[in-house]
């Protein structure tokens, strides 16, 4: 069965074609392809404008590099949310013109959901039930028990910022660049992860993040210290209480839901500070942790495709009436 | 020729058009932020009234604005992905090329100003000459300073004082997809498709860039 | 109107109640929220969506710019401005026509658009509480608000 993804909640358009659940047959992303040629190689600056451009010339490339004709695709997965909306409208309109005009089914697919299976994907592997996933990025801090390809119990989300969020505006703030995950993860590289005390935000406080609370240490720090800063230090400390919370709150998480693999995902999955604390988790119980491989950590449509193929069935009502939904939640309607 | 039209630039409503050679009919659907999920519904039912498939048509026609970017960029990603599966034609029609042919077919002749409103107090102003369809890039104004100067001024979507609004006419409409060679995009390659875009009014930062950068080559 | 009201807010829940009771004196308001990061302006739109009577998960929208809560009736528009790029940005994502719609509309880091501060809308500013060097008292905050006419 072939299956067709598109993917633009966000910076940039992915187009992905798989056979079955777990073959990739090509998955590329706009930034990958020389299209701009109107703009002698400088994109649309407007979000929205970018994708609209780049959209139908990717799904001629991605054709032709998996040599398929559209006449070979069974179905089409696109993500409808959740993301920028002017983005997210581009990919969705584009899959439903092939699948009305085609008549294939159409599947819609929750981003943050298809982040998950991207855990999977990367191995290989058909998604196994029950799992507890954690997924890190930008916008998103949710911590879930998956039950099933569309079901999930939402164990602890963030009462205000998301990690990634934290990261790129703390970057912001010592000058460092954007994104904050990857500039953050350099500078603290050799640095001391126990000079600064940060406080570990909702600690022992159950199932909950906060990461609001340490923008504003982070800044505190930074007025009290001045000249003084010493700023790898910091980015060290930071990372570190970063993944002791996400430690703390998988191994509640583990204690309390049977699980034999924790799937991690998102953008901030890719922060070694992180992967390492996580893996130590999981080796203390003995169990599998799974991790995207850095292509599937970011935005990307092979996931997309892959988590549609598995949540076909769960489709419900005319897909061709749904809407793209900026905060769309994981596991609802 | 068999043809196909929707214009999603007004936020409250879609206009859809259905033609051949000889006829045409037009039907207006009630969408607020609910176009993306209406628009496929919309194509069944201008169909049924139009009597042919979508595999049957021949020409895929989309309202490129200006106005409220979220239905255009909805209605132009879905057209521009039918013309290029179907490997069809695709045409392009701004609502001030589609004003100028009303106004014209009115019998309105000689200098006059059309006007889009933009932002919170601004509108896009067009001048031209009728019957000519041709004009210059839309300059941006203040609403208040609109209708000042003695020209007559026509609004798209827009009506103020002394600006008269315009009743944008399906049969004007039918006369440039059937006829038309230069005033509205035609395309009829991929390449072409791919360059059948929203009237972006704001050219983003990077065309302005380019523009600026290569402005003697 | 058009004078500056004040109310000191000694925690989160507190922020919450306090914009749940503005909600219900500026229904349909555009509001500006103004304020450093984790002045906790996104706790702020949480109470004010409650109070318009609209149940969701509000969320920053730091990474959608917009988010859009869906009640009965009406909807309300929860923008956030910090990450745009360009001015064109906000024409595309709609907000000038979400904005003559006249559904309530909270915006974070307003200030990016300086065109917003000529509508007609209600200036909330949350800061930290200054005084204040204890770390339970760390959560406190002062607000401040005040109606401000459409100027021409």
């Amino acid at each position: 069965m072939i299956t067709l993804g598109v993917e633009s909640s966000c910076d940039d358009t992915s187009i992905a074609i798989i056979k079955d659940g777990t073959t990739i047959l090509t998955s590329m992303v706009s930034s990958q392809i020389e299209i701009h040629k109107r703009f002698g190689g400088v994109v649309p600056e407007v979000a929205s404008r970018k994708h609209l451009e780049a959209i139908l010339p990717l799904l001629n490339e991605a054709l032709g590099a998996a040599q398929i004709k559209l006449s070979d695709i069974d179905q089409i997965a696109v993500t409808s949310g959740p993301g920028l909306l002017g983005p997210l409208l581009i990919g969705l309109t584009t899959a439903k013109a092939l699948a009305w005009y085609l008549k294939k089914p159409l599947i819609p697919v929750n981003h943050i959901e298809a982040h998950l299976t991207a855990s999977f994907l990367a191995a290989s592997k058909k998604p196994e039930y029950p799992f507890i996933g954690l997924i890190v990025s930008g916008g998103h801090s949710n911590l879930v028990y998956a039950t099933g390809p569309r079901k999930f119990e939402c164990l602890a989300r963030t009462l205000d910022d998301a990690p990634g969020e934290l990261y790129d505006k703390i970057a912001r703030h010592l000058g460092l660049g954007y994104p904050g995950g990857p500039v953050i993860q350099k500078e603290g590289e050799n640095g001391d992860p126990h000079r600064y005390n940060l406080p570990i935000p909702m600690r022992k406080k159950g199932y909950v993040f906060s990461f609001s609370g340490l923008k504003t240490a982070v800044m505190r720090i930074t007025q009290q210290e001045g000249e003084n800063l010493n700023r790898a230090d910091l980015c060290a400390s930071l990372q570190y209480v970063v993944a002791e919370i996400f430690a703390e709150k998988i191994e509640m998480a583990l204690k309390d839901r049977p699980a034999k693999i924790i799937a991690m995902a998102g953008g901030v999955a890719a922060n070694k500070v992180l992967r390492e604390r996580i893996k130590k988790v999981a080796d203390k119980y003995k169990v599998e942790l799974l991790l995207p491989t850095i292509h599937l950590c970011t935005d990307n449509a092979a996931m997309v495709a892959a988590h549609g193929y598995y949540a076909a069935e769960t489709v419900s009502g005319n897909p061709l009436e749904v809407n793209a939904v900026a905060n769309w939640e994981m596991g609802e309607g | 020729m068999k043809y196909l039209f929707i214009d999603a630039s007004e936020s409250k409503m879609t206009y859809a058009q259905i033609g051949d050679d000889s006829s045409f009919q037009t039907r207006i659907f009630e969408t607020d932020r609910d176009f993306a999920s209406k628009i496929t519904a919309i194509c069944d039912e201008m169909l049924e009234v139009g009597g042919f498939t979508a595999h049957e048509a021949d020409v895929f026609v989309v309202g490129t604005g200006p106005g409220s970017l979220t239905g255009i960029r909805v209605a132009a990603s879905f057209f521009r992905t039918l013309a290029m599966v179907k490997s069809c034609e695709l045409v392009g029609v701004n609502l001030f090329v589609w004003a100028l042919k009303t106004l014209a077919q009115a019998g309105v002749t000689g200098q006059i100003k059309l006007v889009s409103p933009t932002l919170i107090d601004k509108a896009f102003e067009v001048e031209a000459t009728l019957p000519a369809l041709s004009f210059e890039p839309p300059k941006l104004v203040e609403r208040s300073d609109i209708g000042k100067d003695g020209v007559k001024t026509y609004g798209i979507n827009f009506s103020d004082g002394n600006v008269e609004k315009i009743e944008l006419s399906g049969q004007a409409l039918h006369d440039l997809i059937v006829n038309d060679k230069t005033n509205v995009e035609r395309a009829n390659d991929m390449a072409g498709i791919f360059k059948i875009l929203p009237f972006y009014v704001i050219p983003s930062q990077a065309e302005r860039n380019f523009k600026q950068n290569n402005k003697d080559r | 109107m058009g004078e500056k009201n004040f109310y000191r807010s000694i925690s989160p829940e507190a922020t919450v109640e306090f914009a749940k009771k503005l909600a219900t004196e500026y229904p349909k308001a555009l509001v500006l929220l103004h304020g450093t990061l984790g002045a906790g302006k996104t706790l702020f739109a949480k109470g004010f969506t409650c109070g318009l009577g609209i149940e969701a998960n509000v969320s920053s929208p730091s990474y959608t710019l917009m988010n859009e809560y869906r009640g009965n009736s009406a909807s309300v528009f929860h923008l956030d401005l910090y990450r745009l790029n360009c001015f064109e940005e906000v024409v595309d994502i709609g907000l000038f026509d979400i904005l003559e719609s006249g559904q309530p509309c909270l915006i974070e880091w307003a200030e990016r658009v300086e065109e917003l501060e000529k509508l007609a809308h209600l200036a909330v500013n949350i800061s930290q509480s200054e005084n204040d060097t204890t770390e339970e008292s760390f959560e406190s905050r002062d607000i401040t608000w005040e109606w401000k006419e459409a100027k021409k």
